[in-house]
């Protein structure tokens, strides 16, 4: 792709789209945004390509904080707009949803195998989570919150979601040493 | 933009950096610590693989997405394919609008919808090839310099080493010779001391012979030094040498050899003698190197108390 090969991009493309597309759907509600926000999240990649090293870290981590990225833009623009907010109910509903998640990937068999696995075992470190770290921690994320943000929508104080995000990041950080290590 | 911040603060806001989830003004200082820190830039590569992670847990439902897959796709591709003659062109980054601070910037800036894709900004409209090319002229050029100047720095640290030394050795050069100063003037200093303290006693050495050698004795009693100035001495075959002796009733002394330099000397001895143990003085011809005892007559010798 650094290359300028198409071909290499639409392999790229089959690639990495479930999980673009699944953290983008998470964080916008529109689906046109969605879409819009994931062939734009393609093109930087196709366009910055040759920016891309290794060093700097994992082709994964290079492309979903750009997708993370553009899609918080999207939704930091509509929340200008429209003063809209997140959905409060993140927490509970990532559980459950992910949960399902889970029973359909395992017998879908156009998923990719890798990134049922991959999610898998992150949804399972993040369901070992308590319910207030995993909740600061996907507001954070997924809601593109800052901790004071969170601090005011949660109604605790600013210390304590610091922690709480804390403790969360270590924890996964334990848990997901792995997929870390595969991702580079 | 907020005080720096110690080592401590800034590792302790590296979980929330990697998530994007601090403030502005804080994120800001964060980042700026990072980046001089070799503990906390690692360490911030490493949450942000982790925070990364979250994104496998969306769930995934293929079946609702297979079409927005596929137009997503033919569009993508149908951009890429528009785009190959003159991809490439490096995007200028400084002047990208930055994504939720995140660091990532947006290429195409505000989105402006997928029918009408925002064409990405050049640097100065040069193809990709030609910017490439004067890069690489660029960089020549740098390099050029940069060998000049490191070639110069180089010679110039060279002379400044050869410039040193040389000072150095100068220095040391000095260093002896005022050592050297200094002792013979301490030498000639403490001579006469010996030969002038209040507790010096002269004697006067003498000889029968026709040109009669003669020798002055002058004994610091309290410095216990002896300094011996003779004239007039014959000039001595080879092997030869005069020895300085002081005579008690008890034992004869080597106080030294001496080989005069045109019938002169100066001899310097320091030895530890009662006054009242001292019966004469004598110099005597002896072999090369003295002799323990005195093996010859007395060229020129005084009895004490005369």
């Amino acid at each position: 792709m650094q290359a300028g090969d198409e071909r290499a991009l639409s392999v790229f493309y089959e690639r990495w789209f479930p999980v673009v597309h699944g953290v983008i759907t998470r964080i916008l509600k529109s689906v046109d945004d969605v879409e819009d926000v994931v062939e734009e999240a393609f093109w930087q990649a196709w366009r910055q390509a040759d920016r891309f090293t290794s060093e700097r870290g994992s082709v994964q981590t290079w492309l979903l904080t750009i997708a993370r990225s553009r899609a918080l833009d999207r939704l930091r623009a509509t929340r200008r707009l429209r003063e809209d907010s997140i959905d409060d109910g993140t927490s509970d509903q990532a559980g459950t949803a992910a949960e399902a998640a889970v029973v359909r990937s395992a017998s879908d068999p156009l998923l990719d195998v890798e990134h049922a696995e991959r999610r898998t075992l992150v949804l399972a470190a993040l369901s070992e989570l308590p319910r207030e770290q995993r909740e600061a921690l996907e507001l954070g994320y997924f809601g593109g919150l800052s901790q004071t943000e969170i601090a005011e929508r949660t109604g605790q104080p600013l210390g304590t979601i610091k922690t709480r995000m804390r403790l969360a990041m270590q924890k996964l950080r334990e848990r997901l040493s792995l997929l870390r290590e595969d991702a580079r | 933009m907020k005080p720096e911040l110690t080592h401590d603060e800034a590792f302790a806001a590296l979980d929330a950096a990697a998530l994007d989830a601090l403030d502005a003004g804080e994120r800001e200082a964060v980042l700026a610590h990072v980046a001089l820190c070799n503990i906390c830039r690692p360490e911030l590569e490493l949450l942000r693989a982790t925070a990364v992670q979250i994104a496998f847990s969306t769930p995934l439902d293929s079946a609702a997405t297979a079409e927005s897959r596929k137009r997503i796709g033919s569009r993508l591709m149908a951009r890429a394919a528009a785009d190959v003659p003159s991809r490439g062109p490096a995007i200028e980054w400084s002047k990208q609008p930055v994504a939720g601070g995140l660091g990532i910037p947006d290429p195409a800036g505000e989105h402006k919808g997928r029918k009408t894709p925002t064409p990405i900004k050049r640097v100065g409209g040069l193809p990709r090839r030609r910017y490439a090319e004067w890069l690489a002229i660029a960089a020549t050029i740098l390099f050029v310099v940069s060998g000049g100047l490191l070639v110069f720095a180089a010679s110039d640290r060279e002379n400044l080493r050869t410039s040193l030394k040389f000072e150095l050795a100068r220095s040391q050069h000095a260093q002896q010779s005022r050592d050297s100063l200094l002792a013979v003037v301490a030498s000639r200093d403490s001579m006469l001391a010996g030969m002038t303290g209040r507790d010096v006693a002269m004697m006067t050495l003498t000889s029968s012979a026709a040109k009669a050698p003669f020798a002055w004795m002058f004994w610091d009693k309290a410095r216990n030094t002896w300094t011996l100035i003779a004239h007039n001495m014959p000039e001595l075959k080879a092997g030869r040498t005069y020895q300085l002796w002081l005579v008690t009733r008890t034992a004869k002394i080597s106080a030294g050899t001496f080989d005069p330099q045109g019938g002169n000397a100066v001899v310097r001895a320091t030895y530890a003698l009662a006054p009242a143990d001292l019966a004469a003085l004598a110099i005597t011809e002896e072999p090369t190197g003295g002799m323990p005892q005195p093996t010859g007559e007395p060229v020129v010798a005084v009895q004490a108390g005369k």
